[in-house]
């Protein structure tokens, strides 16, 4: 799992880092099992403004996919693309971080396709910027509906020259999990 | 003392105590209370129905008739709600219309128990987090461009 993940952070790494012309650092993607009052904690809080961008996953791999940054971090990738300092979000701002969101999940997608050679198709992308419960939720209530827990494969990600750090989030649903450790012949 | 209620808990307690539930998009928070004995109870809620699988209290159905349960037994007898949430966080994913159902299941469950509904804020596309002062019967709610009191 963690290998599947690897592969697919190293591809999204490289598309950002081309989109935003800055090293990006992405971690050993870590999975976990977490209740649900204790995923926000991931991500510095259940009140941490967060910009994410969400995709529902079908075909082999049932489940959601996040692309998260907390505010900061997204106020400097609009910087970085627009020259402005801006704490507004303006409906280009928050397009343009949708669209960055859709290519570096994709090439995260794409590249665990790849390697487990299951089919999974993500939904266009959906984006809001809120609270982090508030965000979270929906992927907890769409992965998680029978189990009290949820299954967490997490990717951070870090930027050298600019002020970035994000985090990519699976969650498959339970039967989901089974195709995937099916495919890497566990 | 201030309470703080994760997603798919509750907690009880009396004045001149805080409930407070963060960050609820399409959850609901559901907060019962028996004013004249300063007792409340809060449930953030996930889910509508139970499915008979994991922890009842994050279901709408079997959450809120625990609460109830728990709040009778310490003798609350005019149980009246105040709910906050169930907003769609993410407008473009037609798929997940689970803020709409929960208020739905949340308001049907408190018509079947004959409790009142005395005011609510739900639904929209933004995140809420709520805090109910227990001595005033004050819902007080805020979000990223909002804050408002019921």
């Amino acid at each position: 799992m963690q290998e599947i993940g690897n592969i697919g952070a190293g591809n999204a790494a490289t598309a950002l880092s081309e989109l935003v012309h800055a090293q990006l650092q992405m971690s050993v993607p870590r999975v976990k099992i977490l209740p649900f009052a204790e995923v926000s904690a991931e991500v510095g809080g259940g009140d941490a403004i967060l910009a994410a961008v969400l995709f529902q996953l079908s075909g082999d791999l049932d489940g959601m996919m996040y692309w998260i940054l907390p505010l900061s971090s997204a106020q400097a990738l609009i910087a970085q693309f627009f020259d402005v300092q801006s704490s507004e979000w303006s409906e280009m701002s928050l397009s343009m971080l949708q669209e960055v969101g859709n290519i570096v999940a994709g090439a995260y997608l794409s590249a665990v396709c790849d390697f487990t050679d299951l089919r999974v198709y993500p939904t266009p992308p959906a984006m809001t910027v809120d609270m982090a419960d508030a965000v979270l939720a929906d992927g907890m209530i769409y992965a998680a509906d029978e189990q009290d827990a949820v299954v967490l494969i997490e990717t951070d990600l870090q930027a050298k020259q600019i002020e970035l750090s994000g985090y990519f989030f699976i969650m498959p649903r339970a039967a989901s999990l089974f195709t995937l450790l099916g495919a890497l012949g566990v | 003392m201030e309470t703080s209620i994760g997603i798919g808990e509750y907690a009880v307690a009396i004045a001149p105590d805080l409930l407070k539930t963060v960050g609820l998009g399409s959850c609901v928070g559901v907060v019962l209370f028996d004013q004249g004995m300063q007792l409340a109870g809060m449930i953030h809620v996930m889910l509508p129905k139970n499915t008979g699988k994991g922890n009842a209290s994050k279901y709408a159905d079997t959450g809120i008739r625990i609460l109830l349960e728990e709040l009778r037994r310490r003798g609350a007898k005019r149980i009246v709600a105040k709910i906050a949430g169930g907003a769609q966080m993410f407008a473009t994913l037609r798929t997940m219309q689970m803020g709409l159902k929960n208020v739905e299941e949340v308001k049907q469950v408190l018509l079947e128990e004959s409790v009142p509904l005395i005011a609510q804020d739900v639904g929209g596309n933004s995140g809420r987090t709520i805090v109910f002062h227990i001595d005033s019967a004050q819902l007080h709610i805020t979000g990223r461009d909002m804050s408002l009191i019921i």
